[in-house]
């Protein structure tokens, strides 16, 4: 990544940044520590399947967090606007309101060693410079050639979006601003027979410009192939099997069995399991997870977090230790720990909460194949679609789309579908025995519970394990 | 509430070249947030935006190297803030650009209605937004005081407004404003390693609908049962699924009545027929619907087109009687348009709870970490975060393994309660008893 490259930062945007360091100067007139965060994204996104089309502006967002520090906790000021004289104005009724409620209870905010900085994205093809209509022509292209590849099929859709987020941060000591591009492209395929409609779908995505988007033939056969096989999946005995999970798979476990119960407001709140496990074993000596923001070209990467901390990678678990987990200010100041660069917000209008950024298991010396070929009996899962998080009973629910059945280390053709893993984290972890030399990740967006979604992506390479599966 | 950034905006839509129709919302939102740790403050926020969402048509040949044959519309929506009006023709033009290069079938949009008396706002919530905000919290803390081994986690507490106005280019036009109480609460009972959390959300327009002490109550003895909770045994049967675990169970008949699944050729169900393949051995499944359900999320006087929002009952005794339509979807079915899904609506039974629960094995849940079924296949598979199961005559928590089977298949042989519960774009069964589920476990 470009981590000192000047961008363009359009519009009212540019102006703000330079009017902040004055509007912060007059919020600490009042109060022992204030910010801003200005944001400001646009994009463009088409849809095509077999019945409509359409091409539009991504959901835009603009506006202006102030944030405001009164000693005790953080009150915050959201405004849909990027006028600096509005917003000056704004900040200093927001400030001198905030005044009459600054105590001192030994809290205090470390804003951090001089940086002024400028960072950028790299791009192939930067999405504002392709334009719309070549965008919707290589969507209406491989809705094409989505389309011909089986009789059942009766619908195919392409889904695509970039965005381009650019980002302000603002205090005392700092003055750091990002444009972050991200493009995704989701292609799925419906087939009906006897009245069964099954579907599946593929993705493509990153920080990254058009040029991520491309898809392979062999993807598109597999695609099908896929489809066809779930017309005819069963489902699973509910039980405990040997399984294989590829990359997709292995980063949803990551994120969900153990990334959520390690961003650190949990640990205030109590709700973390993890937290009695700090320095101790909670995995197999093979399991080694991150969560790193500084990925190059992964979905969930940035160059400083929302708060103004400069991104780094955090080792969470090393050969099945549990390091530490991941902060934002407000976690961070009261465990008085160090930082790490995982303070994220929705939007503007939304609170910041520790939140992981590209999380991860790290690559063994395993061949996956040789991996699936150990398996006596066993499944293979690959198409992770969802999970949830359950940081104090320290469960979890990874739905997969199927799993295929192994039998004597070749795959037996069978399909079992949709299969769910659940169980006791460290039971899970702890099952790892075998770690792939490869590794992938997957974009996606993730919710802290059900809401306050943010980009991320997950992923790894394979791992062979125990699960329960049903 | 202002609309000259909505004046100027329309003003200018009429002008426009290559719009055929447009479609103006603004959206006025005020919200103030108040985190709670424990006991202590985390943070407090205020949000203000304004917004206005548009969508243009443009009409024009259909693409392909014939250009001939009926014309074609394309749609583009754009947002605009107030910042963007010095750039508003240039927007406009990328808008109608991008809505010419897409080829749909003709369609309208809804026209001028007179729209139903909701109600939506609730003024106990608009008097003193950021004083209500701290009396709900220390309701909550009041509240888990009053419970045994049981403390608060966390409390976010979100009260919005929300303005919306809307217009467009056939001369429909309305305002609509609404109000929502947004909880999300954590409990935790016990003490170290026996600790155990019950997480719960609710979101209600109206304050009276949320009665604190009562719901606290609740969920700390779920909390508390929460601690001695052990594996299920594994067994295939009678599940009952209670309280707002059922929520999630409606998404696929929620998708599968709407005319955009039909159009796009993803539901096998048809009008006119049943919505179960085999015999129903249950109750009768009825539902709605409810647009214009008293302080229900999703009532309005209209819908995000303009729609006027009305009940209309999708599925009578487990007969698909009509699909919820938009307007365009209405019209490339030949259905009347009833605009977006609203409130899910569903007809109780007569079987009081207590009796849906009998039987020597009994599994019921209160508590899924997720339920989500597939969208399209409606088959499910959610892991238990807190049921009760009947062994040798008592109650035993159960937490952890899963609860499967297919929305579709098992309201065929379910039956409803006869209590009723609220949770705010629901009114229906408190409780619904599925005679054939899967649950897995020991």
């Amino acid at each position: 990544m470009n981590t000192d490259q000047q961008v363009q930062i359009f519009g009212d945007l540019t102006r703000l940044r330079d009017a902040l360091p004055a509007i912060i100067a007059d919020m600490e007139q009042h109060v022992p520590y204030a910010s801003a965060l200005a944001m400001q994204s646009a994009g463009t996104k088409v849809q095509v399947n077999h019945r409509e089309q359409n091409v539009s502006q991504t959901d835009p967002s603009q506006g202006v967090v102030l944030t405001a520090f009164n000693g005790a906790y953080l009150e915050e000021l959201a405004l849909g606007t990027l006028d600096p004289d509005d917003i000056a104005r704004e900040a200093r009724d927001f400030a001198a309101d905030v005044a009459v409620r600054v105590v001192d209870e030994g809290l205090h905010i470390d804003p951090g060693a001089p940086q002024e900085a400028h960072f950028a994205t790299p791009c192939q093809r930067p999405p504002r410079g392709v334009p719309v209509a070549e965008k919707f022509d290589c969507c209406r292209a491989l809705h094409g050639r989505l389309s011909g590849g089986d009789e059942r099929i009766v619908n195919a859709m392409v889904n695509y979006a970039d965005s381009t987020e650019y980002k302000v941060f603002a205090n005392r000591t700092r003055r750091l601003s990002q444009a972050i591009v991200r493009t995704r492209l989701m292609a799925l395929v419906f087939m009906a027979q006897n009245g069964r409609t099954e579907y599946s779908w593929i993705t493509k995505d990153g920080t990254a410009g058009f040029e991520v988007i491309e898809v392979t033939d062999a993807a598109i056969e597999g695609l099908w192939s896929t489809v066809r096989d779930l017309l005819t999946a069963e489902r699973i005995v509910p039980g405990m099997y040997d399984v294989v999970t590829g990359p997709k798979m292995s980063g949803i476990i990551a994120h969900e069995a153990f990334g959520h119960g390690v961003e650190l407001d949990m640990f205030l709140k109590g709700r973390a399991r993890s937290q009695e496990y700090l320095g101790k074993a909670v995995a197999s000596p093979l399991v080694t997870m991150m969560d790193d923001p500084t990925v190059p070209g992964a979905y969930g990467s940035y160059f400083f977090d929302d708060e103004g901390q400069p991104a780094a990678p955090t080792t969470i678990i090393a050969d099945g230790v549990f390091q530490r987990g991941l902060s934002d200010l407000t976690a961070a100041t009261r465990l008085r720990v160090p930082r790490s660069a995982n303070g994220r917000r929705e939007s503007f209008a939304r609170k910041v909460y520790a939140r992981m950024s590209n999380t991860f298991f790290q690559p063994g010396d395993a061949d996956p194949d040789d991996m699936i070929r150990s398996l006596d009996y066993g499944l293979y899962l690959t198409h992770a679609s969802s999970g949830m998080e359950d940081p104090k009973g320290w469960g979890m629910q990874v739905t997969c789309q199927f799993a295929r059945e192994v039998r004597e280390g070749e795959f037996t053709g069978r399909v079992f579908a949709p299969v769910v893993a659940t169980g006791y984290v460290p039971d899970l972890l702890q099952s790892v025995t075998a770690v792939g030399n490869d590794f992938a990740l997957s974009g996606g967006n993730c919710g802290k519970g059900e809401k306050e979604f943010v980009p991320v992506s997950s992923g790894g390479p394979h791992l062979r394990m125990k699960a329960r599966l049903s | 509430m202002t609309t000259q950034l909505l004046d100027q905006v329309t003003t200018r839509l009429a002008q426009a070249p290559g719009v055929d129709g447009w479609l103006v919302r603004q959206i006025e939102m005020t919200e103030h947030q108040f985190y709670l740790i424990g006991e202590t403050p985390e943070s407090e926020r205020t949000v203000r935006t304004v917004e206005l969402e548009v969508t243009v048509y443009n009409d024009h040949p259909p693409s392909g190297p014939q250009g001939t044959g009926e014309p074609r519309r394309g749609s583009s929506q754009v947002t605009l803030l107030p910042a963007d009006l010095p750039a508003l023709d240039a927007k406009l033009r990328d808008a109608v650009f991008m809505a010419s290069l897409t080829d749909n079938p003709l369609f309208s949009l809804p026209g001028p209605a007179d729209y139903p008396a909701v109600e939506t706002a609730d003024p106990a919530l608009l008097q003193d937004p950021p004083a209500t905000l701290r009396q709900v919290g220390d309701e909550i803390r009041r509240a888990v005081a009053l419970e045994r081994d049981v403390r608060l986690s966390s409390a976010e507490v979100f009260l919005r407004q929300r303005h919306v106005t809307l217009r467009n280019s056939r001369g429909a036009a309305g305002t609509h404003h609404g109000t929502n109480l947004a909880l999300d609460l954590v409990l935790i009972a016990g003490e170290g390693r026996d600790e155990a959390e019950r997480h719960v959300t609710f979101k209600r327009r109206r304050r009276a609908d949320v009665d604190i002490e009562a719901q606290v109550a609740r969920y700390a003895r779920q909390a508390r049962d929460s601690r001695h909770a052990v594996l299920p045994q594994a067994c295939t049967g009678p599940v009952v699924i209670s309280g707002p675990a059922l929520h999630e169970l409606f998404l696929p008949w929620l998708l599968h009545t709407g005319a955009e699944f039909h159009f796009q050729q993803l539901s096998p169900l048809r009008v006119g027929a049943p919505v179960f393949r085999g015999p129903v051995q249950g109750d009768p499944f009825t539902f709605i619907s409810d647009g214009l359900l008293p302080y229900g999320s999703r009532t309005a006087p209209f819908d995000e087109e303009g729609v006027p929002r009305q009940t209309i009952t999708l599925i009578q005794d487990g007969v698909l009687q009509t699909l919820w339509a938009e307007q365009r979807y209405a019209e490339y079915l030949g259905l009347p348009a009833s605009g977006t899904f609203a409130n899910a609506r569903l007809i109780p039974g007569n079987t009081p709870m207590q009796d849906l629960l009998a039987g020597d094995i009994m599994t019921h849940v209160v508590a899924f970490s997720w339920l989500n079924p597939d969208p399209i296949t409606a088959k499910f598979s959610g892991e238990i975060r807190l049921a009760y199961q009947r062994r040798h005559g008592e109650w035993t928590p159960v937490k952890g393994g899963t609860v499967s089977g297919d929305v579709f298949a098992a309201f065929a042989n379910a039956r409803f309660s006869a209590e009723t519960q609220f949770l705010g774009d629901y009114l229906g069964p408190e409780a619904i008893r599925f005679e054939e589920l899967v649950v897995a476990g020991e």
